[in-house]
């Protein structure tokens, strides 16, 4: 009697959690969040669903710029003084409203090395910050940093929760002025999210619930059987005319912000030669890349910024496929006809792997015999941050402001052990004239000012060519017929599922 | 006694042994964990603080020093950023999952591979025999990353009985119980079949069958004990196999049980908890094969006169 | 010579009964021409296959079969018989060479153990219960990030831990044999250990590995697939089973003819290589022959 009873009870509780389920708004991402507190947030996942609950004060904008969030408007006064004004009427999901001093508390415990925040030295160019009354917030910097405004996006925390004795409270239920509030997470994959009736532009019509599914197949089938309505990115784009054909299912191409590219490691002795660097650009098609393996969700990349990126240079040299001018580039290297071997690292990702081979048979083509050897994440960065490469993959995203071309191609950032091996021109590219355009426009707090310089860079770039950027990948989102409302935004942002409806 | 505290000892070398290995691979293996744990944008100080935080500074051997004063001491945490992971917690809640999978998968087996094996020895050479052995042999053949997601394809979207993946009911179970239990079903219905043959071919056997006893009775009180032994050995160390082994299905069907826990901590170089599951994984695998020690010892006389 | 003569006849025919074929009944034959069928295209893959395996056509991608393409293409265009011909080469050659490795080094190192007994062995088998425990994809993912990736390391990832098997086999035969009267015999005669080792001991643990080593090959098959399949694989391009398998189920939805083909390859040889080593056993070792003989 006992054991029928438990019985019933096992399968009643089952089948409750499992209506329950059902009656959900339900994506899946590829990887559990390590927290949701976006102090500590570092991977991409983790990120994106801290600032479903806690917004900061700007957020970025369709064109990679950083616009006003929780700001009603900011502005800088000097280049090394940044004035931020907060919208009224702003209430934490808890009903305390938001204040300029939770913003000064969030990036004082940041600095905070109790806290211990990752990004701790990310930020130590803040020398303070200030909050002279109830909606002004003042930050005062180091040194000039044009592109404070993105950094300026960290998510708002009220003030008694910044105390780092609350951080592990704080990583599983983090409080903040977004559209959700945190309704159950135990670190484990599956986050439920309830709407916050306190957020300003209107509370959500759905509850969310995050699933973390890390194989591919498997997400794509549990959307096909409808538990989960919406995928966001990760999706390998060879499935997407498979996914078209299914009726359930929309497909959405959205610009994005990640660029693959080809590094050329700048202290091999053939790669060295810039003939050679031609000759590669010239025989990577990389239009029948953006076609056959992307299906069509990538864009032919001339810069690592896209067009219509606010500094894109619109008139750079766009070596396009040439065959015969690729060979003859070999010949003014080699003119002995020496056979060319490069061995060309990727990752374990199966879809990186397939282009990889692609890029192989392309550069065959004129006879550049290239070896592919697919690496383990941590093995691949050690390699390319130590220089033991030829050729590599790899993928800049998201690209939000053009200081990321001082990050891939200034000298300072190449990585030694004096630096620990951090930095991200990995390629070893040195030259002086571009150091010198990268750090002016980043001093500079005038956006004409920066994009002018930045036109330079890039014309730079593309004539000596340190990278060969591939393609500008699109935000691939593939939603449920029966979700409205989800947009597909080029840096991943889920705030669009803050405007979600199901119908029937 | 004594023996059973020779066999405890040897388990305890086993596992210090375990997790050396684990230690001293994870300092060979290329690339700063650094680098995968922060990512590409990071700053130097960053790194610095996190190479401290993880003793990257010292040697491989006063890293595993650390790690087992912080498990002695009940507070092991994640080793990566945020350093908030208890990892005893996730462990207490994933271990009892897989540990669910293998033995339900390993329930599965039997059910299915002890009337075939026994069908199979009763009737060697014909034709019961032979479906009995192609089914065991087909069940081994098919590759668990196929077969999986092929009966996910049928169960769960086809016919829509079941779930994709997770781990929500009793119902999330049944797939990868069945995607983990075939290849195992197959291996006992040989093992059975085999050895129920030898027995029948025993002396006491006969002579009970002489004695005029009827077959059944001979069947289940004579041979059947005898023939289980060595089935027992084998489902004892299977079923060890099976807690660490079940990774590739823990993957494909997004079980959260210890294979993808341990997945997932490579995936970060979270150095703590690789370690802890490796040592869970070693502990359940030693602990199961001590057990079905004692019990071999228990049931067959023959073995306590030996030792 | 003469050291040869009380060399233990009687033992021998005892163990192995009167000439007949290797392999008997219906289910061991089909295994061996399963097997047998499985090593002629392997060898005749470079002839039998229609195009080259590793040949990249981005507009051919995960097309259905087709007259050009009898089982289709997969990713890039690649010809799905194609790479299936080939991966019997890179397939067989995995499995081979990783339980051929395996069950040398076990043998030897069990055997050995087994002789010497003493600290040799318990530290042998002290080695063999640490590996045993520990999670053998972790040791796989372990080798393959340390050493880097390449078919010869895949194959050694499969072995660190395939070896245990056959030296926790080849010891407890050698333990149970030792004490025989030809064994005393030879060492009255004054036999080397080694000596005793190769020519007297070594060839009665033959049948016994090599009906394990039969098992042992569809085992390393399935393994690299497992592999594959977390990323750990042969290198991008080659044409293993296992690798396409893994791809294939990536587009289960869009293509499923893709992992059918390798799916059903290793299935069938997987199934021949058992259906043989069922037939071996019945004949090659001496357990399974005469059950009384324990």
């Amino acid at each position: 009697m006992p054991l029928r009873l438990a019985i019933v009870l096992v399968t009643l509780v089952a089948s409750c959690t499992r209506d329950d389920v059902h009656d959900r708004l339900t994506i899946a991402i590829e990887s559990v969040p390590e927290t949701l507190d976006r102090r500590m947030a570092l991977s991409q996942n983790a990120m994106r669903v801290a600032q479903l609950v806690t917004p900061g004060l700007t957020r970025i904008d369709e064109d990679g710029r950083a616009v006003p969030d929780l700001a009603l408007a900011f502005e800088a006064v000097d280049d090394r003084t940044w004035i931020f004004k907060l919208r009224p009427g702003i209430f934490f999901s808890d009903g305390s409203p938001l204040r300029a001093r939770d913003v000064r508390a969030t990036f004082h415990s940041v600095l905070d090395p109790a806290l211990g925040s990752p990004h701790r030295g990310g930020y130590s160019y803040i020398a303070d910050v200030e909050a002279p009354d109830e909606l002004t917030v003042v930050f005062r910097l180091r040194e000039p940093f044009g592109a404070f405004p993105v950094d300026a996006g960290l998510g708002i925390l009220p003030e008694r929760l910044t105390d780092p004795a609350r951080r592990d409270e704080v990583r599983l239920r983090p409080i903040g002025a977004g559209p959700y509030v945190v309704e159950h997470w135990d670190g484990e994959s599956e986050i439920r999210l309830a709407p916050n009736a306190h957020y300003h532009l209107g509370p959500p019509r759905e509850a969310l619930t995050i699933r973390t599914v890390r194989d591919e197949t498997t997400r794509i089938l549990e959307l096909r059987k409808g538990r989960v309505h919406a995928l966001l990115g990760a999706i390998t784009p060879a499935l997407l005319p498979g996914l078209r054909r299914l009726d359930h299912l929309e497909v959405t191409v959205a610009p994005g912000a990640g660029v693959s590219y080809l590094l050329f490691n700048h202290e091999d002795p053939i790669l060295a030669r810039r003939e050679v660097r031609e000759a590669i650009a010239l025989a990577v098609d990389r239009e029948a890349l953006a076609r056959h393996k992307f299906k069509g969700a990538a864009r032919v990349a001339h810069s690592l910024l896209r067009e219509g990126h606010w500094a894109y240079a619109p008139d750079v040299p766009t070596w396009e496929r040439d065959l015969d001018e690729a060979r003859a580039r070999l010949r003014q290297a080699f003119p002995g006809g020496e056979p060319i071997r490069l061995t060309l690292k990727t990752s374990t990702d199966r879809f990186r792997r397939s282009v990889a081979l692609a890029l192989k048979a392309q550069l065959a083509e004129v006879g550049i015999d290239v070896v592919v050897q697919s690496l383990e994440w941590g093995t691949l960065m050690g390699d390319l941050k130590r220089g033991n490469f030829q050729l590599a993959t790899l993928k800049w995203t998201p690209v939000i402001d053009p200081d990321i071309l001082r990050l891939a191609y200034h000298s300072g950032s190449i990585p030694t052990a004096e630096s620990g091996w951090g930095g991200g021109n990995r390629g070893r590219y040195r030259n002086p004239e571009l150091d010198a355009i990268l750090m002016e426009a980043r001093q500079r707090s005038d956006l004409e000012e920066r994009r002018a310089l930045y036109v330079r860079a890039q014309h730079i770039v593309a004539h000596d060519l340190p990278a060969l950027p591939l393609l500008h990948e699109e935000s691939i989102g593939v939603v449920s017929r029966s979700v409205r409302g989800i947009r597909v935004d080029p840096q991943g942002s889920l705030r669009s599922l803050a405007q979600a409806w199901r119908v029937q | 006694m004594n023996r059973v505290l020779r066999k405890i000892a040897s388990t305890l070398l086993a596992a210090a042994g375990a997790l050396l290995l684990v230690s001293v691979f994870l300092d060979l293996v290329p690339g700063d964990p650094v680098d995968a744990i922060l990512g590409e944008q990071a700053m130097e100080a960053d790194r610095e603080a996190l190479r401290k935080a993880l003793h990257l500074d010292r040697s491989v051997w006063v890293r595993t020093a650390y790690f087992v004063r912080d498990a002695l001491g009940l507070d092991l945490r994640s080793s990566v950023p945020p350093f908030q992971d208890r990892v005893f917690d996730r462990i207490a809640q994933a271990f009892p999952r897989t540990a669910l999978l293998a033995l339900t998968s390993l329930a599965f087996a039997l059910t299915i591979a002890l009337p075939l094996g026994v069908a199979a020895a009763l009737r060697p050479r014909t034709v019961v025999d032979m479906l009995a052995s192609a089914f065991a042999v087909l069940g081994a053949a098919l590759p668990r990353i196929w077969i999986g997601p092929l009966f996910i394809l049928a169960f769960a979207i086809h016919l829509d009985w079941l779930p994709v993946s997770g781990f929500e009911s009793a119902r999330s179970l049944v797939l990868p119980t069945a995607t983990l239990g075939l290849a195992l079903a197959a291996f006992l219905a040989r093992m059975i079949r085999a050895s129920l043959l030898d027995t029948l071919g025993e002396d006491f056997v006969r002579t009970a069958r002489a004695k005029g006893l009827h077959p059944t009775r001979v069947l289940f009180l004579h041979a059947f004990p005898s023939a289980l032994l060595p089935v027992l050995t084998v489902v004892g160390l299977q079923l060890g196999a099976l807690l660490g082994g079940a990774v590739v299905t823990e993957k494909v069907f997004d079980y959260p049980g210890m294979g993808s826990l341990l997945l997932q901590a490579i995936d970060r170089r979270d150095y703590n908890m690789v370690r802890a599951c490796v040592l869970a994984f070693t502990f359940s695998y030693l602990l199961v094969n001590l057990l079905t020690d004692l019990a071999y010892q228990a049931v067959d006389p023959r073995t306590r006169e030996r030792n | 010579m003469s050291a040869e003569l009380p060399l233990p006849l009687t033992e021998e025919t005892e163990i192995q009964p009167r000439r007949r074929p290797l392999v008997e009944g219906l289910g061991p034959r089909i295994g061996l021409a399963i097997v047998a069928v499985l090593v002629l295209v392997a060898i005749l893959a470079p002839w039998l296959s229609p195009h080259d395996p590793r040949a990249v056509a981005l507009d051919r991608e995960l097309l259905p079969p087709s007259a050009a393409h009898p089982l289709g293409t997969a990713e890039n265009g690649v010809d799905v018989l194609s790479h299936v011909l080939w991966g019997a080469r890179i397939s067989l050659s995995v499995g081979v060479l990783a339980t051929l490795i395996s069950a040398v080094v076990g043998t030897l190192l069990g055997a050995w153990a087994g002789m010497v007994g003493g600290l040799v062995d318990e530290a042998l088998m002290r080695v063999v219960d640490v590996l045993l425990a520990f999670p053998g994809i972790l040791l796989a993912i372990f080798i393959t990030a340390v050493l880097g990736p390449s078919l010869a390391n895949v194959i050694l990832a499969l072995c660190a831990t395939g070896w245990t098997g056959y030296a926790r086999l080849a010891r407890a035969m050698v333990l149970s044999l030792r004490e025989r009267e030809f064994v005393l015999a030879a060492r009255a005669m004054g036999a080397t250990e080694a000596r005793i080792l190769f020519r007297h001991l070594l060839p009665n643990l033959l049948g016994p590995v090599v009906v394990q080593a039969t098992f042992g090959i569809p085992g390393a098959m399935l393994a690299e697939a497992s592999l594959s399949f977390l990323g750990l694989g042969v290198p991008p391009g080659t044409p293993s089973w296992g690798a396409l398998v893994d791809q294939g189920t990536q587009y289960l939805l869009v293509a499923p003819h893709v992992a059918m083909a390798p799916g059903l390859a290793i299935a069938l040889s997987v199934l021949g290589f058992n259906l043989l080593g069922d037939g071996l056993r019945d004949r090659l070792d001496p357990r399974a022959a005469s059950p009384r003989a324990r």
